[in-house]
């Protein structure tokens, strides 16, 4: 049984809250704006001796805006900025790399941070050899 | 006294593969804090282990050693990472094959393993590639700075 209207999927997500407006652009398809909370708190990469600074971005949003979304697509979000106007994070470009619906009417979507333009071949979500997804945009 | 014969092969080694080219200055010795975007692609060199034996005949005593020495690279690329790390491991490869005696500090080095391993857990994918070289080399029981 629901326990919420859209209305208040919709108050989860504000941008005056912990929303934040971001674009997304489902592969072959046509950009829209949705909000999302993005969270890309810090993470340690286990390496073989020594470890890697990194982050796990992840955004939670409505299943209704993302039930269709799958491996590959982009997500763009402006800068970071604080109110003072300083850049806190530049603008940054996602690609999803794994999407968990909780079935009750939001999604958690993994990300990895694109620093080139690319795009994510295949459809397997869950693929164990990223390497073969990527091509490099000319 | 000069330092441990340890020491100097794993300096040597670690001069040696500095400033290949997907590398660079980017070599480090005995590295035990994380490494940053920014400091990638790496590598890193660890003397890890090593098996000893005494010769017992002869004059003086000598200790027989073979010394682990592991270069790791480190590769955080969104689209070719799998083949960065191979042109890693061809770099350092040629560059330790260029010298196996280690400016005579070793009677040979060769590459005994290699190790690949990927990561997807962070904001951008990680590759590794261990190689572990065997570094045969002797000393004098009570001179282990001076290599024979």
């Amino acid at each position: 049984m629901s326990l919420e209207f859209d209305a208040d999927f919709d108050g989860y997500f504000d941008v005056l809250g912990h929303g934040v407006a971001c674009t997304y652009t489902p592969t072959g398809g046509s950009a829209i704006t949705v909000k999302v909370i993005l969270e890309q708190e810090y993470f340690e990469v286990s390496g073989d001796t020594m470890g890697v600074n990194s982050s796990q971005p992840v955004i939670y949003g409505k299943a209704k805006d993302l039930r269709n979304s799958s491996y590959g697509d982009q997500f763009d979000f402006a800068a970071i900025v604080d109110l003072s106007g300083n850049t806190i994070k530049d603008a940054a470009s996602y690609k999803i790399t794994s999407v968990q619906p909780d079935n009750t009417g939001l999604v958690a979507i993994t990300l990895t941070e694109m620093t080139t333009v690319v795009v994510l071949n295949g459809e397997n979500i869950n693929v164990t050899d990223l390497s073969e997804q990527f091509v490099e945009v000319e | 006294m000069t330092t441990h014969v340890r020491q100097q092969i794993r300096d040597r080694i670690a001069s040696n593969v500095t400033g290949l080219t997907t590398t660079g200055d980017r070599v480090y010795k005995s590295r035990v804090w994380p490494l940053n975007a920014d400091t990638m692609p790496a590598l890193l060199v660890y003397s890890t282990s090593e098996d000893s034996a005494t010769d017992i005949m002869g004059p003086s005593l000598v200790t027989n050693r073979e010394l682990s020495v592991v270069v790791e690279g480190y590769v955080r690329n969104i689209t070719v990472y799998d083949d960065k790390v191979d042109t890693i491991a061809k770099e350092v490869e040629i560059a330790m094959a260029a010298d196996q005696t280690l400016n005579d500090l070793a009677k040979f080095s060769y590459l005994s393993g290699t190790e690949i391993s990927y990561s997807g857990e962070g904001d951008q994918p990680i590759a590794v590639v261990s190689m572990t070289y065997l570094v045969q080399y002797r000393t004098a029981v009570d001179s282990p700075d001076v290599p024979l």
